[in-house]
């Protein structure tokens, strides 16, 4: 219990959970706050509601940028992949200049509006910390252990599985973290192309000059990259826990 | 067990192995010696296929290695290189298993063949867990043996294994190493540049320079007829002068 206490991953989880389940009951401090507001609360959906959606846009955009990330960077390090890998690595990069809002707004006249223009535009942007990581992690191996696989009898697949790839992990895996947490950020502007997220409030908020609802939604925003990221440092440790032993 | 025919080998536009043939038989402990960039590793790595002649042949139990499937050919090949190579996120015991987690073996195999092979390499049992960083170089370097001796291969080919070991350690593993070769009767290629290890260890040497065979035979024989002066050079010969000593 005491160790609970000081975990601050459980703090955040707590915090985070409190707040989307008793939004409803700070109304009174929001109307304090913004007494000139009719509406201090934001009601059209249910906080839970929405994390849960931004959850799933999150996690279906990450899990997509994650296989293709690192099905790419596999892909050029491989000796028939290799000539493509400074293309891959520049188109992914410039990729990552065009604010996700353009990104979005080009998504729409093709998918039109709601979740989907969302999904694609979220892959494609937490595409370029994956590939790079990926990529360095790879990178990394030292040439000695390559050798001594290879002269073990490893065929390329076994390398890639049982060396490369395990070497690799933690690298990669903090690539993911920062495509994660950068993910669910950029999730809540997916709400200006009508997906409900926890942007939801934010956006409303702003064109409507409401200034409590986004402070709510930022409030949920912000605890859940800061949960999310806890627990990727969690797994980090997990992965590299060999490094440590 | 291994021949080279004629082989020669261009790395980046530079020779570095060059028409050069070389017989090594059964259950010889083979020595390959010579300065830096002789060509030594260059040739072992030809035989398990990390490195691919352009001309000639190289042949290992009488068939040429092109024939070979190189993982097929590599997992009857024990391998062992200066800097290890241990897999850094596998235990020692993992690590040890390698080729019979390759071959498939059956895990109560692989657990017994494990715990023998670091029985023989003097390896403690409560090191089995312990990660490659963990361990001392020496320990490091018995368990680079003991992975290449897994799957109980003939053929041992192993590329400076002792060089970055301090005096002690190398002494004991070299002295190892020997009784493993005397007790199994493999067949061992091993690259070195200290001459006094090749003089102590081989039954037979093969003395590279430049990409070329200058001299084989067993240590005495190098050493009492140096086939040329670049032979009787480097083995420290020329440099004893016997003054005539009269009445």
């Amino acid at each position: 219990m005491r160790k609970l206490l000081r975990d601050p991953l459980a703090w955040a989880m707590a915090a985070l959970a409190l707040l989307v389940l008793g939004m409803a009951e700070l109304k009174p401090f929001f109307a304090a706050l913004f007494p000139e507001l009719d509406r201090p609360l934001y009601e059209q959906d249910s906080f839970a509601a929405l994390l849960w959606a931004h959850l799933a846009i999150v996690a279906l955009s990450s899990a997509a940028a994650t296989v293709v990330g690192t099905g790419l960077a596999v892909a050029v390090t491989r000796p028939a992949g290799r000539p493509f890998r400074r293309l891959v690595e520049r188109v992914v990069a410039v990729g990552q200049t065009f604010p996700p809002v353009a990104v979005l707004a080009l998504a729409v006249p093709l998918i039109g509006f709601g979740a989907a223009p969302a999904l694609l535009a979220l892959a494609l942007y937490g595409l370029l910390p994956i590939v790079q990581a990926t990529l360095a992690g790879l990178d990394a191996l030292a040439p000695e252990v390559r050798e001594a696989a290879l002269g073990a009898g490893m065929s390329p697949g076994q390398l890639l599985r049982r060396i490369e790839l395990p070497l690799a992990l933690p690298v990669l895996l903090a690539g993911v973290r920062s495509s994660v947490v950068i993910n669910i950020g950029t999730a809540a502007i997916a709400s200006t192309v009508g997906a409900k997220t926890l942007g939801s409030p934010i956006i409303i908020g702003l064109s409507g000059f409401n200034t409590a609802y986004v402070i709510q939604g930022a409030l949920l925003v912000g605890l859940l990259a800061i949960t999310v990221d806890l627990m990727f440092e969690r797994l980090l440790l997990r992965a590299k826990a060999w490094q440590v032993a | 067990m291994i021949e080279f025919r004629q082989v020669g080998l261009r790395l980046g536009g530079r020779r570095v192995i060059d028409d050069l043939s070389l017989h090594i038989a059964p259950g010889e402990f083979a020595m390959l010696i010579g300065p830096s960039g002789a060509g030594k590793s260059s040739l072992l790595r030809m035989v398990n296929r990390l490195l691919e002649p352009d001309r000639g042949q190289v042949l290992v139990g009488g068939r040429p290695v092109h024939a070979q499937a190189p993982e097929a050919l590599r997992r009857r090949i024990g391998y062992v290189i200066q800097s290890t190579g241990l897999f850094p996120h596998w235990t020692v015991a993992q690590n040890i298993a390698t080729v019979p987690q390759l071959l498939r073996w059956p895990a109560l195999r692989i657990t017994a063949r494990t715990d023998e092979l670091m029985a023989l390499l003097h390896l403690d049992e409560g090191l089995r867990e312990r990660y490659p960083h963990q361990l001392s170089g020496g320990q490091q370097q018995r368990v680079g043996v003991a992975r290449a001796l897994a799957a109980d291969p003939d053929l041992l080919l192993l590329d400076e294994p002792f060089a970055a070991l301090d005096p002690l350690t190398r002494g004991a593993l070299q002295v190892e190493l020997a009784q493993i070769q005397r007790a199994s009767g493999k067949t061992i290629v091993m690259v070195t540049h200290d001459l006094n290890e090749a003089l102590s260890l081989a039954s037979r040497i093969h003395l590279l320079d430049g990409g070329r065979l200058l001299q084989s035979g067993t240590p005495l024989e190098l050493i009492t007829r140096p086939a040329s002066p670049e032979v009787a050079t480097f083995l420290g010969l020329t440099r004893i002068d016997l003054q005539p000593r009269g009445p």
